[in-house]
C-alpha cells in the first residue's frame, strides 16, 4: 500500500484547496471506480455515466473551497455525484429513478402461511472464504450487481462495498432511513440468492 | 415465537446489529432451534462479506474505464486552475 493510501481525504482536500495536484490525483485514484460504480446506477449508459464522474470531478475542484466538512469528505463526493447524474440523466432522458424498485421480489415466496420455510436454502458446495480465493467470485457478484433494481444497487454499493454507513447512505441518495434499510435487505436478498444458484 | 419469515426479514438489520435487544434475543433463540434458518443467517453474512472483498479486489483489476491515469486528473487539475482567456489573450 503506498504512503498516499494512509492520507485521511480531509488532508487531501486541504492541500487540494492549496493547490497540490498530487493530492488530487490521489483522491482520484481513491475515488475512480466507487464514483463510476455508483453512476452506473444512476444512468445504464457506460460512456454517460463516465462523463458523470468526469463532471463530478470538474465540479469538485470548482466548488472545493466550499465544502465545509459538515459531512465527510466521501458524502459529500457521492452527493455532487447524484446532483450530476440526476442532471445529466434527466436531461438526456436516461436517469433511472430510485423510486423505480419494484416491491416485489425479497423472497416472500420462499416461506408457506405458517411463515415456516416452502424453499429452504440450501447448502453451499463452498465456503464465500473460498470463493473469494478466485477471481469468479468478482465476476459474478458484479453481473449480479448489475441486474439488481438501481436503488438496490446504489445502497449495496455505498454501504456494503464503500462502507458509507446508513446515515450517510441517506443523504447521499435523499432516501429515508426506512426505505434505505429496505433497499440494503432486498438487494443483499437477490444477492445471495444469485451466489446460491451458483454455490448451491 | 418469531416463525422463519420474520427472521429472514430481520436477517440484513441483525447482521448490521441493527435490532432491538428484545428482537436480538427473539432471532437468537430462533437460531438455536432451526437450521435451516442458521444456514440463510450464514449465507447472507458471507455474501457481505465477499461484498466487502470487492472493495479491495478492486485495485487488483483493470477496468480502462474506472481508472483514470494520473496524468489525466493532473491535465484535469491544471486545467480548473486555468484563468478564463481574456481579450488580451485573443
Amino acid at each position: 500500500m503506498s504512503a498516499a493510501a494512509d492520507i485521511p481525504d480531509e488532508t487531501l482536500v486541504a492541500q487540494v484547496i492549496a493547490g497540490n495536484e498530487d493530492a488530487f490525483a490521489s483522491l482520484v485514484t481513491r475515488y475512480q471506480r466507487p464514483l463510476l460504480r455508483l453512476a452506473r446506477s444512476f444512468v445504464r449508459d457506460e460512456s454517460l455515466a463516465e462523463d458523470v464522474v468526469q463532471d463530478t470531478w470538474i465540479g469538485l475542484l470548482r466548488g472545493i473551497e466550499k465544502f465545509e466538512g459538515r459531512s465527510s469528505f466521501r458524502t459529500w463526493l457521492f452527493r455532487v455525484l447524484t446532483n450530476r447524474a440526476k442532471t445529466r440523466g434527466v436531461k438526456e432522458s436516461r436517469y433511472v429513478s430510485l423510486e423505480a424498485d419494484p416491491t416485489a421480489g425479497d423472497g416472500d415466496d420462499d416461506f408457506n402461511h405458517e411463515g415456516g420455510w416452502r424453499q429452504p436454502p440450501v447448502p453451499w458446495t463452498i465456503t464465500p472464504e473460498r470463493l473469494a480465493l478466485s477471481d469468479e467470485f468478482r465476476t459474478l457478484l458484479e453481473q449480479a450487481l448489475a441486474e439488481l433494481p438501481p436503488g438496490q444497487r446504489a445502497v449495496v454499493e455505498l454501504r456494503d462495498i464503500d462502507g458509507l454507513d446508513a446515515a450517510e447512505v441517506c443523504n447521499v441518495l435523499d432516501v429515508s432511513e426506512t426505505n434505505q434499510r429496505v433497499l440494503l435487505h432486498r438487494g443483499r436478498t437477490k444477492l445471495r440468492a444469485a451466489l446460491a444458484a451458483r454455490l448451491g | 415465537m418469531i416463525c422463519c419469515r420474520e427472521v429472514a426479514a430481520k436477517t440484513s438489520d441483525y447482521i448490521n446489529k441493527d435490532v432491538s435487544w428484545r428482537e436480538w434475543v427473539e432471532i437468537r433463540a430462533h437460531l438455536l432451534m432451526c437450521r435451516l434458518c442458521r444456514r440463510y443467517v450464514l449465507q447472507m453474512a458471507g455474501t457481505v462479506r465477499l461484498l466487502r472483498r470487492l472493495r479491495f479486489a478492486d485495485s487488483s483489476t483493470h477496468d480502462d474505464a474506472a481508472t483514470m491515469s494520473t496524468s489525466a486528473a493532473r491535465q484535469l487539475f491544471r486545467s480548473s486552475r486555468r484563468p478564463p482567456p481574456t481579450a488580451h489573450d485573443e
